[in-house]
């Protein structure tokens, strides 16, 4: 999220709101994005939990059990959720094979020239609607589907809703009250966040 | 008994998850062109588990999740890693094969003409 979110917000800016993941289970918190610098998730529900999502470190965090998690990731900053448009394809080396336009809905494949494997990206009236994921023999794999954007920040627009289906499971993601903040705005323990000393921390990777 | 039922529920949805995410082409061509090397990056390289898929999850379920996806996500990358490794040194040997024997029958027919 914070690599597209970097590419039009200013550094010193955050982006928050309420979130609703719904899948196996209901996961309802807050978040707030630092554009390059870090993604924090506050869930309230079903349990007590901060997760920090770092330049290398994953950081889960449960105050109510004194227990934290510092899992080493090797993955580009993102939470996965918004990293599928056209500037990661490129960036990864798909090349754009095709466009097709039919009035405001442009639907363009792109195709990765040593994996083998292809991407879809369907825009109507400039927005993101879906992209879809195929493997190398042609299955689809992967499907993101967008709901309405609302602009939130001089031209930076943020989808409501985002709805995931992959190997044949789908979970969903209700943005609520998304805004563009100053660091006041955001609460402390987001923003100098540090694991208290009372805490067990468990290690994972780092061996 | 529930505690180890639920951990067994984590660690299959780890390796469900971690048989479908990780990238298989790309394993079998880092063997298929990087040899051992292929091989022992695939060992090396720990498969992430998505962020998203401990988002309001227990301590318990993360510690196992995690666990589980990257033991199996290593084990399906070294896999594949072997597989492209075998298949290009097979493609090799009989590239070595064919330029050896094309070389001696080239060889042998040449030398009943003298």
């Amino acid at each position: 999220m914070a690599v597209l979110l970097s590419v039009y917000l200013p550094d010193t800016l955050w982006v928050s709101g309420a979130f609703v993941k719904r899948g196996e289970d209901t996961v309802l918190g807050y978040f707030y994005v630092k554009p390059g610098e870090k993604v924090v998730y506050k869930v309230i529900k079903p349990v007590n939990q901060i997760m920090l999502i770092l330049p290398e470190t994953l950081v889960i965090y449960y105050p109510d059990h004194k227990k934290a998690f510092k899992i080493r990731h090797h993955y580009v900053f993102t939470d996965g959720l918004f990293s599928f448009n056209a500037e990661n394809l490129l960036r990864l080396g798909f090349v754009l094979e095709g466009e097709d336009t039919t009035g405001d809905t442009v639907i363009k494949t792109y195709k990765h020239p040593d994996m083998g494997v292809k991407a879809v990206i369907k825009s109507v009236g400039g927005s993101v609607r879906e992209y879809i994921g195929y493997g190398v023999r042609g299955e689809e794999v992967l499907r993101v589907r967008y709901g309405e954007f609302k602009e939130v920040y001089r031209g930076f627009r943020f989808p409501d809703r985002v709805e995931i289906t992959a190997a044949n499971s789908t979970e969903s993601y209700d943005y609520y009250g998304v805004s563009v903040v100053g660091e006041g705005g955001v609460p402390d323990y987001v923003v100098n966040f540090k694991i208290p000393e009372d805490v067990e921390v468990v290690y994972k990777g780092w061996e | 008994m529930v505690q180890a039922q639920s951990a067994q529920r984590a660690c299959m949805q780890a390796e469900m998850d971690a048989e479908a995410d990780v990238n298989k082409v790309l394993w079998i061509a880092a063997g298929f062109f990087l040899g051992l090397l292929g091989v022992g990056a695939a060992y090396v390289l720990e498969p992430d588990p998505p962020a998203s898929n401990l988002l309001g999850k227990s301590p318990e379920y993360v510690a196992v999740y995690t666990d589980c996806y990257k033991r199996k996500g290593k084990s399906v990358q070294v896999k594949n890693a072997v597989i492209g490794c075998v298949l290009g040194n097979l493609l090799y040997v009989g590239a070595y094969a064919c330029c050896l024997f094309g070389t001696c029958a080239t060889a042998g027919a040449a030398g009943s003409t003298y």
